[in-house]
C-alpha cells in the first residue's frame, strides 16, 4: 500500500519540509534577537485590560499604545491582553498575583474600588502600586426628553414624595451605583428604585421605551445617543445634570450637581496599576512614559473625539485623589440584602424534577421504539471507546504540560498531535512520516500565526 | 441608508471578497467531512477574529455557516453519511439516487435547491428584520423574560424526541450558566471559592467542549467505521433550466417552510429539512417514491435546510435571541466585538446589519459556484485520514479556548464540557436545548431580576402587560398540547 500512496504525497513532503525549515529558522532568529537586549524593558510588556476588546477601556488603552509607539517611548512592544469578566476582577487578580517585575500592568477605572466594597473580591486599590491616572470621562444624568423632570433637584424631590417609584438605571456594584446612593443621601428621605439595566445602550433603550425614568451615563454616551435637532421628544433624551464641579464645554447649558447644591460628583478615570512590590524606578519609568504619551497629538485628538478630558496625575496628588474617591464610596457603602428570589434554588428543583422524569421515562418506556432520524450506517463496526479514552488522557496531559511550562508550546503541541494521531493509527490507515510532519507544522505554525499575525500570547 | 455604504465597501474590497470565498469554502469542507460540523468550525475560528475588523469577522462566520449547511449533502449522497445533521434527510433520497447511477444529478439538484432556499430566506431576512426590530424595541424587562421563556418551551417541545430529556438538557444549560457574578445584584454565587469562576463558564469553551471535543471523542470511538463511497464518475452536476421549473413549487414551499422553522427560536436546520420533507411527501401524488431515490426528496431537504439560515438570523439581529446553536455562537461573536444584537443594532451599527445580509447573499452565490465547479475535488477531499485531521483540530480547540481570556482555566472548562457532552449524548440527551438554555437562561434571569427591581418585587406585570401575557400563553399552549411534536414525530415514523 505504501508504494501506491507515496508518489502522490511527494508534493506534500516538499511543501511540509520547506515550511518546517522556514518556521524553525524564524524560531532561531527570534531567540537570538531576544537575548541581545539588556535592562528594563528587555521583552514585550503585557497590559491587562479587564474588559472586552472594543469596549471603552480597551479603546482607551489602544489609543495610548498608538501614542507610545508613535513617539517611540518604549523599546519593546506592548501586548494588550483582554481578560474580561467579574466586573473587572478576573483581570485585576491576574496582575495582583503577577511577578512585580514591570512586565504585567493593569489599566482599570474606579470599579477597582467598588469591587471590594460590594464583596466581589477581598482586595482593593491597596493591593496594587498605583502608577498614574490618565484621562477622565464626565458623567451625566439623563431622562427622556418629554419627562416632567427638569433638573436633579426635581428628580430627588419626586423620589422623596413618592419613594421607590422613580426607576433609575445604575448597575449594582459599579461606581454609578455608589453615586446614586450619594444622591439619595443628599436629599434625605428620597428613595430611587435602582435598576441594574446593563450597558449604556441597554439603559438608553429602556429610557426611550419608558421602562426607566432616569439613569447615569457617560458624557460620550449622551452625545452619541442624543437625537438630531427636531427629534420628537418621546424619542430623544435630555441631560438634567452633569456630575461635576464645573460645566463641560461640550454641553454648556447643562447645569452641574454642585450648582444645584447637590454635592455629588463622579468622573470615570483610568488608573494604571502595577503589582504591589514593583520597584519604584519601574513605577517612575512608567509614569513618565504615560505622561509623555498623554501629550502626543494623536492621543489628544482621539481623546477629544471620545470627549475624554486629557488629565494626568501621579505621585502624591494621585494618592490623594484615590483616597478621596475611596472615602467617598465607602461613606455610602452599606450592603443591602438582595430582595430577589433565589433563582438558583428554583432552577435546581426543576432540574431534579426533569432528571427524575427522564429516568422514569427511560425505565418504563424502554420497549417503545423511539422514532429516530439518524440513518444507520451500512456496515457494522467495532466501537473503540478505549482509544478515545487514551486520546483524552493524552490531551489532558498536554494541557497540564502547558500550565507547568516545562516544554515550549510548539514542541508540546507537536508531541500531542503525534501521540494522539499515533493512537488512532493503530486502527486507521495513515503514514507516520506525514503525521510527524503535520505535528511539527501544527506546533510551529500555530505559534507563528498567533505570535506574529494575531499578536496574542500562547500558553 | 446609513451604514449601507460601509457594508458595501467592506464586502466589495478584495479582502472582503476573499474572506467570504475562503469562509464559504472552509464551511463546505467541514460540512462535507462527516464528524466535522459548521458549529465546530465557527466556534474554533471565533478566537481568530478577536483582533480583526468586526465587519469582516462576521462576514467570515456567516460564510462558513452558509457553506457548512450546504456541504453536508456531498457525503450524504455519496457515502450515506450526512456530513452535518442538517443533511440527514438528504441521505434518504440522495444516496439511493447515487446507487442508481445518478450521483451527479442528485448533487446538482441539491446545489440548486440549496441556492434557491438560501435566496428565498435571504429575501425574508431583508424584508422582516427591520419591522421585527422596531416591534421588539418596545419590549421591557418582563416582555423579554416571557419571550425567552416561550423560546425555551418551544425548543423543548419541538426540538427533541423526548420531552423530559429536552427539558432536562435545557435546564442543565440554565443551571450551568448560573455560577459567577450575578449581573443584577453584583454578587458572586455557586463559585465554591474558585476565583476563576467569578466570571462563570464562558460560552466559547463550553461550545468548543460540547461540539468539538465531544464530537472528536465520538469520531475516535467510531474510528473503525468505514463507508464505501460511490464514485462520481464523469457525470455532470449541471442541470438544465427546465429542472428549475419542474421543481419550482416544491422549491418555494420547502424554502418558505425552512425559513419559518428557522425563525422559531432554538430549532435548527435539521428540523427544517424534516418538516419540509414530510410536508412535501404528504402533498405528493406519489408519496411511495420518497426514500427510494426521488428527486423531490433531495430538493425539499436541501432547500429547507439552507432556508433556515436566513430565518434564524432574523431573531438574532432583530431581538438578540439565538435561533439555533450557530446563532448562539454568532451572538457571542457580536458581543466579543462590542456589539449588542437586538433592536439597537439597527440604529447603532447599521453597517453590521447590512454586512451580515450582504455576506449571506454573496456566500450563497460563492457556495453554488464552488460546489458546481469543484465537486469532483470535494468528493475526494472528504477522505483525509482521521489520524491527520483530528489531533490538529484538538490543538486548535486548546488554543481557541485559551485565547478567549488568556487563561488555562477556560481550557479545563472546555475539556470538562467535552466529557459532559459526550456523556449526555451517550444517554441520548440532546445538546441543542442545553446550549440555548445556557445562552437564554441568563438573559431571562437578568430581565426578570431587573423587572422585579423596577416593580419593587411584584411578579404581576408578567401577566398584566399584554405582550408578556401573550408570550406566556403561547408557552403554556405549547407545553400542554405538544401537537406539533407528535405531528413531527409521526411524520418521522412515516419517513422510516
Amino acid at each position: 500500500m505504501t508504494t501506491q500512496v507515496l508518489p502522490r504525497h511527494i508534493p506534500w513532503h516538499i511543501a511540509a519540509v520547506t515550511a518546517i525549515a522556514i518556521l524553525v529558522g524564524w524560531q532561531v532568529i527570534n531567540a537570538n534577537s531576544q537575548s541581545s537586549n539588556s535592562g528594563y524593558p528587555d521583552r514585550p510588556i503585557h497590559i491587562v485590560v479587564p474588559y472586552d476588546a472594543g469596549g471603552g477601556s480597551d479603546t482607551f488603552v489602544r489609543i495610548l499604545q498608538k501614542g507610545i509607539s508613535e513617539d517611540q517611548l518604549l523599546d519593546q512592544p506592548l501586548v494588550i491582553i483582554n481578560q474580561p469578566g467579574g466586573i473587572g476582577t478576573i483581570g485585576s487578580r491576574e496582575v495582583k498575583n503577577a511577578d512585580p517585575d514591570g512586565y504585567k500592568i493593569l489599566c482599570h477605572h474606579n470599579a477597582i474600588i467598588t469591587a471590594k466594597l460590594v464583596d466581589t473580591v477581598d482586595y482593593g486599590p491597596e493591593a496594587f502600586a498605583p502608577i498614574a491616572m490618565t484621562g477622565e470621562m464626565s458623567m451625566v444624568i439623563l431622562v427622556r426628553d418629554d419627562s416632567p423632570i427638569k433638573n436633579i433637584v426635581d428628580l430627588l424631590q419626586a423620589a422623596k414624595d413618592k419613594p421607590n417609584t422613580i426607576r433609575f438605571g445604575a448597575n449594582k456594584g459599579a461606581p454609578a451605583y455608589f453615586t446614586t446612593l450619594q444622591l439619595q443621601k443628599a436629599v434625605p428621605g428620597s428613595e430611587l428604585s435602582i435598576v441594574s439595566a446593563g450597558g449604556g445602550a441597554d439603559r438608553y433603550s429602556k429610557i426611550l421605551g419608558g421602562h426607566l425614568e432616569a439613569g447615569i451615563f457617560s458624557l460620550s454616551e449622551y452625545l452619541d445617543f442624543r437625537g438630531v435637532e427636531g427629534t420628537p421628544a418621546d424619542e430623544n433624551i435630555r441631560a438634567i445634570a452633569l456630575l461635576s464641579n464645573e460645566r463641560h464645554e461640550s454641553i454648556p447649558d447643562v447645569r452641574t450637581t454642585v450648582e444645584m447644591e447637590i454635592p455629588v460628583v463622579l468622573t470615570n478615570a483610568n488608573y494604571w496599576w502595577a503589582p504591589k512590590e514593583t520597584p519604584p524606578e519601574i513605577l517612575d519609568f512608567w509614569a513618565k512614559v504615560l505622561g509623555q504619551a498623554m501629550q502626543n497629538e494623536t492621543v489628544l485628538a482621539e481623546l477629544a473625539r471620545l470627549r475624554m478630558d486629557p488629565t494626568f496625575d501621579r505621585d502624591q496628588s494621585l494618592k490623594e485623589r484615590l483616597s478621596n474617591t475611596i472615602a467617598q464610596f465607602t461613606a455610602v457603602a452599606e450592603q443591602k440584602e438582595s430582595s430577589l428570589p433565589n433563582f438558583t434554588v428554583y432552577v435546581g428543583i426543576l432540574l431534579a424534577l426533569f432528571l427524575s422524569w427522564s429516568i422514569l421515562e427511560a425505565l418504563f418506556r424502554k420497549n417503545r421504539d423511539e422514532p429516530t432520524a439518524v440513518v444507520v450506517v451500512t456496515e457494522p463496526f467495532r466501537k473503540r471507546p478505549d482509544i478515545a479514552l487514551i486520546c483524552f488522557v493524552l490531551l489532558c496531559g498536554y494541557v497540564v504540560l502547558l500550565s507547568t511550562g516545562w516544554l515550549p508550546f510548539a514542541i508540546a503541541s507537536a508531541a500531542m498531535v503525534a501521540l494522539i494521531g499515533g493512537q488512532m493509527m493503530r486502527v486507521a490507515p495513515a503514514q507516520w512520516v506525514v503525521l510527524l510532519e503535520l505535528a511539527l507544522l501544527t506546533g510551529l505554525g500555530t505559534q507563528f500565526i498567533f505570535t506574529e499575525v494575531f499578536i496574542t500570547p500562547l500558553p | 441608508m446609513p451604514g449601507f455604504d460601509a457594508a458595501c465597501e467592506a464586502l466589495s474590497s478584495p479582502t472582503g471578497l476573499a474572506v467570504v470565498v475562503v469562509g464559504t469554502a472552509l464551511g463546505i469542507f467541514v460540512g462535507a467531512v462527516p464528524g466535522l460540523t459548521g458549529t465546530m468550525l465557527i466556534a474554533l475560528v471565533l478566537p481568530l477574529t478577536y483582533g480583526a475588523d468586526p465587519l469582516l469577522s462576521m462576514a467570515f462566520l456567516i460564510s462558513i455557516y452558509v457553506g457548512a449547511v450546504s456541504g453536508g449533502m456531498i457525503t450524504a449522497t455519496l457515502l450515506r453519511m450526512p456530513g452535518t445533521p442538517a443533511s440527514i434527510i438528504t441521505t434518504l433520497d440522495g444516496y439511493p439516487m447515487a446507487q442508481q447511477g445518478k450521483p451527479g444529478r442528485a448533487l446538482g439538484l441539491g446545489i440548486m435547491a440549496s441556492f434557491v432556499g438560501g435566496m428565498i430566506s435571504w429575501a425574508f431576512l431583508v424584508l422582516l428584520t427591520s419591522p421585527i426590530a422596531k416591534l421588539s424595541s418596545k419590549f421591557g424587562f418582563f416582555e423579554y423574560f416571557s419571550l425567552v421563556m416561550m423560546a425555551l418551551v418551544l425548543i423543548a417541545t419541538i426540538g427533541g424526541k423526548s420531552l423530559p430529556k429536552s427539558l432536562l438538557s435545557g435546564f442543565l444549560g440554565i443551571f450551568l450558566a448560573m455560577p459567577g457574578i450575578n449581573a443584577a445584584t453584583g454578587e458572586a454565587r455557586l463559585t465554591f471559592g474558585i476565583t476563576e469562576l467569578n466570571d462563570g463558564f464562558q460560552l466559547l469553551p463550553v461550545l468548543i467542549g460540547l461540539f468539538a471535543v465531544n464530537q472528536i471523542l465520538r469520531d475516535i470511538t467510531n474510528i473503525e467505521q468505514k463507508a464505501k463511497p460511490i464514485e462520481l464518475g464523469q457525470e455532470s452536476v449541471f442541470l438544465r433550466t427546465a429542472d428549475l421549473f419542474k421543481h419550482g413549487i416544491n422549491l418555494i414551499r420547502s424554502s418558505v417552510i425552512g425559513t419559518w422553522i428557522g425563525i422559531l427560536p432554538g430549532i435548527g436546520a435539521n428540523i427544517g429539512s424534516v418538516t419540509a420533507y414530510s410536508v412535501s411527501k404528504s402533498l405528493s401524488k406519489t408519496p411511495e417514491k420518497y426514500g427510494t431515490g426521488h428527486e423531490d426528496g433531495v430538493v425539499a431537504s436541501e432547500a429547507a435546510n439552507n432556508a433556515t439560515i436566513g430565518g434564524s438570523l432574523i431573531p438574532l439581529i432583530a431581538m438578540g435571541l439565538p435561533g439555533s446553536v450557530v446563532e448562539a455562537v454568532l451572538l457571542g461573536a457580536l458581543v466579543i466585538h462590542g456589539l449588542q444584537p437586538g433592536p439597537r443594532l439597527f440604529s447603532e451599527s447599521p453597517e453590521m446589519v447590512y454586512t451580515i445580509m450582504g455576506a449571506m447573499l454573496i456566500a450563497n452565490f460563492v457556495m453554488a459556484a464552488t460546489m458546481l465547479f469543484s465537486m469532483r475535488l470535494l468528493a475526494k477531499v472528504v477522505h483525509i485520514p482521521r489520524p491527520y485531521l483530528l489531533p490538529v483540530i484538538l490543538c486548535f480547540c486548546v488554543i481557541g479556548s485559551f485565547a478567549l481570556s488568556n487563561r488555562l482555566f477556560d481550557v479545563w472548562v472546555m475539556l470538562g464540557f467535552g466529557v459532559l457532552g459526550f456523556l449526555l449524548e451517550t444517554v441520548k440527551v440532546p445538546l441543542a436545548p442545553f446550549i440555548i438554555g445556557f445562552v437564554l437562561g441568563p438573559i431571562a434571569e437578568e430581565n426578570l431580576s431587573l423587572g422585579l427591581q423596577a416593580s419593587n418585587g411584584s411578579f404581576l406585570p408578567i401577566v398584566t402587560q399584554p405582550l408578556s401575557l401573550l408570550f406566556i400563553l403561547i408557552a403554556i399552549v405549547m407545553l400542554l398540547i405538544p401537537l406539533l411534536k407528535t405531528r413531527i414525530g409521526s411524520s418521522l415514523e412515516k419517513i422510516k
